[in-house]
C-alpha cells in the first residue's frame, strides 16, 4: 500500500502546489487523479516518484519510500521520459537491464497490439506512437504502482478506447494504476476510485460505482466540486458580441 | 565485476565510441604538441648553450613555466592539456543536458534502481579524460626532466632546477603566465 501523509509542496515565489495532502493507494486499484489545470496533479505524481522535494511522508507498505523502492513505481508522462535517439527495441534492452521485473511478454504483446516500429528512433515516431511507447514501457517495467500523467494527450479517440480496454484487461491484482487525466468521461467507466484535486488539496475521494448508485454521475459531481458555471459560455458570448445575436 | 562498455558511459542514444574517440584524438594532439614543443625548446636551448658557451636554459624555462616570451601563440608545453581538461569538464553539462533534450529522460534516469547510473553517464568519460591528462603530465614531466638532465652538459647546468620548477608550477598550465622572478 502506498500511503501519503501530510504532503505539501510549494515552488519558490509561488503559492502552494500541494497542501497537507493525505491519501492511501492500496494495491489493485485503477485510480483517477482529476483536477483542473494547476490543481497539483503532476506535482503530486512527481513527489511520489521522488522527482520533487516535498514536506510530509510517503510510505510504501508501511516503510518510508526509498530509492530502492522506485523500481516498484513506473511513470508514463505526456512530457515523455524515453530517450529520443533510442528505438523501442533499445528501450526494451535498457529497461530489462535496469528493472529486474521487466515484463517481456507484456512488452511484446503491447508492441504488437499497437503495431509500433521496433527499430525506429522514439523521437521520430508520431506523437500518438510516442505516447504509446511511453505507456508500454511504464506497463512493462514490472512496477506495482503505475503512475500516468495525461498519457493519451495526442492520441485519437479509437486508439484511446482500445487502450483503456487493454489496460483493464492486462492489469494484475497487485498492480495499481494512478491515472492523471482530463478525459473524465472516457476514463470514468474504468476507474475504481476518483481523487479530485483543487488548488493543491484533495477535495473528494470517490467511488464512481457508489456514486452511480446514488443516481449521480462523476462528471456532474466534478463540475459541482469545481463550482463549474454552466452559464459562463453564454455570458462570454454575450460579452464578446456586445449583446448581438450570434450568427447562425 | 561488471565490465562497462563505452555505450554504458554516455547518455543513451549518444555514441560512446565517438565521444571516447574524440577525447582520445584531442589527448593525442595535446601529447604530440607537448613533445614537439619541448623537443624544439630543448634543441634550441642546447644549441644556444653550445654556441655561446653560456649556461643551459632552465628546465622551467624550456617547458614555458617561467619564460617571459610566453604568449597565446607560444603557450607552455602543457597548455593544450589544460584545454583538454577544460573541454572535458564542459562535456559534463553537455551530457546532463542530453537527458532534457527531446524528451525528459531525466525522469527515468532519476528513478533507476542504480543510483549511480545518471552520474556515470554524465561524468565517466569527462573524468577519465581529465585523469588521462593528469597522468600524461605525471609521466611527461619526469620524462622531460630526465631527458634535460641527460642531454645537458654538467658544467652548463644551473643549480636549483627543481626549485625553480615548483615555484612556477602553476604556470605550466596557463597561456599568459609571467614569471615573478627570472633565473639567469
Amino acid at each position: 500500500m502506498l500511503e501519503l501523509k501530510h504532503l505539501s509542496k510549494s515552488y519558490p515565489g509561488k503559492r502552494h502546489a500541494l497542501k497537507d495532502l493525505s491519501l492511501t493507494l492500496p494495491r489493485g486499484e485503477i485510480v483517477g487523479l482529476l483536477g483542473e489545470n494547476g490543481a497539483g496533479k503532476t506535482t503530486l505524481l512527481k513527489c511520489i516518484l521522488g522527482l520533487h522535494r516535498f514536506q510530509g511522508e510517503i510510505l510504501l507498505d508501511d516503510r518510508p519510500l526509498t530509492r530502492k523502492d522506485y523500481a516498484k513505481l513506473s511513470f508514463a508522462t505526456s512530457e515523455h521520459s524515453f530517450f529520443p535517439a533510442l528505438s523501442a527495441q533499445a528501450h526494451r534492452d535498457f529497461y530489462a537491464g535496469h528493472f529486474p521485473r521487466f515484463r517481456q511478454a507484456r512488452y511484446d504483446g503491447l508492441m504488437d497490439f499497437f503495431q509500433l516500429p521496433r527499430h525506429k528512433a522514439a523521437g521520430r515516431l508520431s506523437t500518438g506512437q510516442q505516447n504509446q511507447l511511453e505507456v508500454i514501457l511504464a506497463l512493462s517495467q514490472g512496477a506495482d504502482y503505475i503512475l500516468m500523467d495525461e498519457p493519451f494527450a495526442g492520441n485519437d479517440l479509437f486508439n484511446r478506447e482500445d487502450f483503456y480496454k487493454v489496460l483493464v484487461g492486462i492489469l494484475e491484482p497487485q498492480e495499481t494504476l494512478l491515472l492523471s487525466t482530463h478525459l473524465l468521461e472516457e476514463t470514468a467507466p474504468f476507474l475504481s476510485r476518483a481523487l479530485l484535486l483543487r488548488q493543491g488539496t484533495l477535495v473528494a475521494d470517490l467511488d464512481p460505482l457508489a456514486l452511480e448508485e446514488t443516481g449521480a454521475d462523476l462528471l456532474s459531481y466534478v463540475k459541482r466540486a469545481y463550482h463549474y458555471q454552466a452559464d459562463r459560455v453564454s455570458r462570454a458570448l454575450t460579452q464578446l458580441t456586445n449583446g448581438k445575436e450570434p450568427l447562425p | 565485476m561488471k565490465r562497462w562498455k563505452l555505450c554504458d558511459l554516455v547518455p543513451p542514444g549518444t555514441s560512446g565510441e565517438l565521444q571516447g574517440l574524440l577525447c582520445l584524438l584531442v589527448m593525442i594532439c595535446a601529447f604530440l604538441y607537448s613533445v614537439w614543443k619541448y623537443a624544439a625548446a630543448l634543441t634550441h636551448g642546447l644549441e644556444t648553450a653550445a654556441r655561446s658557451l653560456h649556461r643551459m636554459t632552465d628546465f622551467a624555462d624550456l617547458i614555458g613555466a617561467q619564460s617571459d616570451s610566453a604568449s597565446f601563440w607560444t603557450p607552455p608545453v602543457f597548455f593544450p592539456l589544460t584545454l583538454v581538461v577544460l573541454a572535458a569538464l564542459l562535456l559534463i553539462p553537455c551530457n546532463y543536458y542530453a537527458f532534457w533534450r527531446g524528451a525528459k529522460s531525466i525522469y527515468l534516469m532519476r528513478r533507476l534502481p542504480d543510483r549511480w547510473e545518471l552520474a556515470r553517464r554524465c561524468l565517466a568519460i569527462p573524468l577519465l579524460t581529465v585523469a588521462c591528462a593528469l597522468l600524461l603530465v605525471v609521466i611527461l614531466l619526469p620524462a622531460f626532466y630526465g631527458i634535460y638532465l641527460h642531454l645537458t652538459p654538467e658544467d652548463a647546468l644551473r643549480p636549483g632546477q627543481l626549485d625553480k620548477l615548483w615555484d612556477n608550477f602553476a604556470n605550466l598550465f596557463l597561456p599568459f603566465a609571467r614569471p615573478e622572478r627570472m633565473y639567469y
